[in-house]
């Protein structure tokens, strides 16, 4: 497995609660699923890994890129989706797609329209995203993660207010990922993530206010 | 159905788009309430043009003021750019939704890009409050030989007011409540240390205790909000001050349209009133993060009341600083002659007593308090008004 995520000695708390301590993973190429019960620490992971929040102690690097010193390289190769909506909601989804667009130099907007179509996102394009439901908010973040080019993708909770049809592609779209030999992705669900043929692996966070809860599996989730 | 166009958008242009949805809707809210309060303020005057050019006027007068009493010039420059950084205190959550903040935190977006964006918004937002005071500038100005000297004051203000809101708004992206807290927390259980870079009593006993519980908290410790919070405070109160005695001297006489208008009666209710606000709030902040320090204090050789009787001094800081600088200007200044000293002092003890009283008082009775609140304002609000002769 080629390592193209690293997270060494992860350590986060909030106030009267530590989430995650001296927390350490390596991440290949492909498909991962992380699960685990509520409040483990999922989406907290996914955080700190993202850059959306600072951990107490310990580093991430991915591609050979440290976290601490070339912060704005390591963003540059990292997508965060979070569970719930995007910021940023008073843009239109073609605005915060630009938006994306001018961040991430790898971004692929011919891949951006085409998760736009099959997410049925585009009778909504010209809207401002706060004034969509929760589902098509949530595939216009899910088509930035799509369409960003990074080096690892982390997608919290993927699924959530997905329509039938939206989830479907969306599976399509992790069975494509599964097969990535450059690209991870790192999945928090409590959905079990299928990639038919392809190769999943799995990392089970412990119970809620354990320290020192990672356990790693590898192999098919 | 064919593809839309997908053109990147650099940051600052997507604040910009947030900024300018933000303000439009906050004017569009409150323009009616702005135009009740200029119609009050004006009532009596010659006409609409005049009561406009009249408030316009209002904002810049401490600064015209201080240009002709050089002395007062850096306080009066330090209170104006104070001023408007509270104005962008209060448009903060339009400037930069605290909702970002993970979000922001994960993009790729470097410090420079953030520095300038930050600037080009606070400038934005300080239009407003920028526009009509050059408009004033240039009514004070008119037959006065220091009107670029009225202008460069301003400018030099605003200068500073959007530092303070560029300054305000890096705290707000780099605020990580939840490690901080926790932190602080977690040594305070300890029982030994209380935060990184403090005590332990030998070191205590060397450092002075008030340096340590006090003074290096609210700089670097636990308490650093309420520090930023007792900084504004006072210059706020003080801004406030140094408005009411400027209504009380010179360029205010000079300016037929206002001359009705009581400016150092509506200042010293503005400042009763702003005083209430900033110690109740400072009192809550500070108690509270200050009480995982007195948690570890408890185990040393130490009394706590005492440590809580400086906390509550700190506390009342802000007026203990801006009443006796306001009261030693008015006695000094020319101002002096058309205001009434005795009622003057009688609004400055009562407006102690009401702050006093505030920080001393049971914080889980809302009804004592309101009825508190209600009577110390209408006593003040009365007092102030008569103040000027």
């Amino acid at each position: 497995m080629s390592v193209v995520l690293r997270a060494e000695s992860l350590a986060f708390s909030y106030p009267g609660r530590h989430v995650l301590s001296g927390w350490s993973a390596d991440i290949g190429a492909g498909l991962t699923w992380l699960h685990g019960p509520n409040g483990c620490g999922k989406s907290t992971l996914l955080k700190l890994i993202g850059g959306a929040i600072e951990p107490l102690a310990g580093r991430c690097v991915v591609a050979g890129i440290d976290r601490h010193e070339q912060p704005i390289a390591y963003r540059r190769n990292v997508f965060w989706c979070g569970s719930g909506p995007p910021a940023f909601d008073h843009l239109r989804i073609t605005e915060y797609l630009g938006f994306m667009r001018g961040l991430y130099p790898g971004f692929n907007a011919a891949q951006a329209q085409r998760h736009l179509q099959g997410l049925g996102l585009l009778p909504f394009a010209d809207r401002r995203i706060a004034t969509l439901s929760a589902g098509t908010q949530r595939k216009a973040w899910l088509v930035a993660a799509f369409a960003a080019g990074t080096r690892a993708v982390l997608l919290d909770e993927p699924f959530n207010a997905l329509d039938e049809a939206s989830a479907r592609w969306l599976r399509d779209g992790l069975r494509d990922a599964a097969q990535q030999r450059s690209q991870a992705w790192l999945v928090a669900s409590h959905e079990a993530i299928e990639a038919g043929d392809a190769p999943v692996r799995g990392i089970a966070l412990g119970v809620p206010g354990a320290l020192g809860l990672a356990r790693t599996e590898t192999g098919g989730a | 159905m064919t593809n839309p166009d997908i053109t990147a958008l650099g940051y600052a242009a997507m604040r910009a788009a947030w900024c300018r949805r933000e303000i439009v809707a906050f004017l569009r809210r409150w323009a009616a309430y702005a135009a009740v309060i200029v119609m009050l303020i004006g009532a009596g005057t010659a006409g609409a043009p005049d009561v406009v050019m009249g408030v316009c006027a209002l904002l810049v007068l401490p600064l015209a003021a201080a240009i002709e009493h050089p002395a007062w010039l850096a306080p009066a420059l330090l209170m104006h750019a104070a001023a408007g950084g509270m104005l962008l205190a209060g448009a903060r959550t339009l400037l930069w939704p605290l909702a970002w903040r993970e979000a922001e935190a994960a993009l790729p977006i470097s410090a420079a890009a953030r520095i300038r964006s930050d600037a080009i918004v606070c400038v934005a937002a300080l239009l407003p409050w920028w526009l009509p005071g050059v408009i004033g500038a240039a009514r004070i100005a008119v037959g006065h030989p220091s009107s670029w000297a009225v202008m460069a004051a301003l400018l030099a203000s605003s200068i500073g007011s959007v530092a303070i809101g560029m300054r305000m708004l890096a705290a707000m992206r780099g605020a990580q409540l939840g490690a901080r807290v926790q932190h602080t927390r977690s040594a305070a259980a300890a029982g030994g240390g209380v935060h990184a870079g403090m005590l332990p009593s030998a070191a205590l006993a060397a450092a002075g205790r008030f340096r340590m519980l006090c003074a290096v908290p609210l700089l670097r410790g636990p308490a650093q909000r309420s520090g930023r919070l007792l900084l504004a405070g006072t210059l706020a109160l003080g801004a406030a001050g140094l408005w009411a005695l400027a209504g009380a001297i010179e360029p205010l006489q000079r300016m037929d349209t206002t001359s009705r208008f009581d400016l150092t009666g509506c200042m010293l209710a503005v400042y009763s009133a702003g005083a209430l606000l900033v110690i109740t709030r400072l009192n809550r902040l500070l108690r509270d993060e200050m009480a995982p320090l007195l948690d570890a204090c408890r185990p040393l050789p130490m009394s706590s009341a005492a440590i809580e009787a400086a906390w509550r001094a700190i506390t009342l800081a802000p007026v203990l600083l801006t009443l006796p600088m306001m009261l030693a200007a008015a006695l000094l200044h020319t101002a002096a002659p058309v205001l009434r000293s005795g009622v003057g002092i009688a609004w400055a003890l009562a407006c102690g007593a009401a702050c006093t009283a505030e920080v001393w008082a049971d914080r889980k009775d809302p009804p004592t308090k309101s009825a508190r609140w209600l009577f110390s304002l209408i006593v003040m609000g009365a007092l102030a008004f008569e103040v000027a002769a």
